[in-house]
């Protein structure tokens, strides 16, 4: 599945094995659609899965991710619409993992499992 | 709720098989009811109404696909029954119900559930004979105002 993706600017390889297996790992970049316009689609990097506890990015708060649904957030954090934005998003939205960056030459490369520190409490 | 089991896919349609009894007497699992699935409405020039049959993915068990009926669309305001409230349908958003509520678990109670979920429109039950015809499109009336 290919996709050309105005988020990263690049043309990048989504797998869609995850969705088979219905396996999710923290730090996966996903590609889901967005829970306010359903024709859209977003890349984000997955912070948090169903049952877990994590804080909120700049709040003291931290909340419990619902079953079913999931946090995500863009890397480039000052500028991303994500869960900040609109809370955590069924786990059911989500079309792929993107796992390697295909286009331009000076990009291309797999795309890495990365995840914040400190930021989840597992059940 | 009323869980399916795809049985053929294909980009366009899907047979499914109906389990769970939410959707009676619409969709009956006891008589082994299977219904076809049409995926057009995906597409922005179609689109769901009001009153369709849809197919989604589950809000809180992402492996599950469930089957009920559209209510209410983004802007939409509704009646929420047995709870004296009357809700908005947020952006991107949607309102499903099953036929049978008494046994039905849907956005009674977990609330509006994002479009993007939608897989397909129920248009017909294909299988057991006795049971082959379309399936109406139907509206609870006096409940919902349209934006």
């Amino acid at each position: 599945l290919l996709e050309r993706l105005l988020e990263l600017g690049a043309v990048v390889l989504a797998e869609r094995s995850c969705l088979q297996k219905y396996q999710f790992s923290h730090g996966d970049v996903v590609l889901f659609k967005c829970p306010s316009d359903h024709r859209e689609l977003f890349v984000k990097r997955l912070i948090a899965l169903p049952g877990e506890w994590m804080q909120l990015p700049g709040t003291p708060d931290i909340i419990k991710i619902p079953e079913g649904h999931c946090w995500v957030e863009g890397d480039n954090a000052a500028c991303s619409w994500d869960s900040r934005s609109f809370g955590p998003i069924p786990l059911g939205l989500i079309k792929g993992r993107v796992a390697h960056v295909i286009w331009p030459p000076s990009k291309i490369g797999r795309v890495d499992t990365k995840m914040p520190e400190n930021r989840i409490s597992p059940l | 709720g009323t869980l399916v089991v795809v049985t053929v896919n294909d980009r366009y349609a899907s047979v499914i098989t109906v389990r769970g009894t939410s959707m009676n007497p619409t969709l009956e699992s006891q008589q082994g009811d299977r219904a076809l699935v049409s995926r057009l409405c995906l597409d922005a020039r179609y689109g769901l109404s009001r009153g369709d049959v849809v197919v989604f993915r589950s809000p809180t068990e992402h492996r599950s696909l469930l089957v009920k009926r559209l209510i209410a669309l983004p802007g939409d305001w509704i009646q929420v029954p047995a709870a004296q409230e009357i809700r908005q349908i947020p952006v991107g958003h949607c309102w499903v119900e099953g036929d049978n509520p008494d046994v039905s678990w849907d956005s009674r109670s977990y609330g509006p559930i994002p479009l993007g979920l939608m897989q397909g429109r129920v248009t017909h039950i294909v299988w057991p004979p006795n049971r082959i015809g379309p399936v109406e499109r139907k509206m609870p009336e006096g409940r919902v105002m349209q934006r």
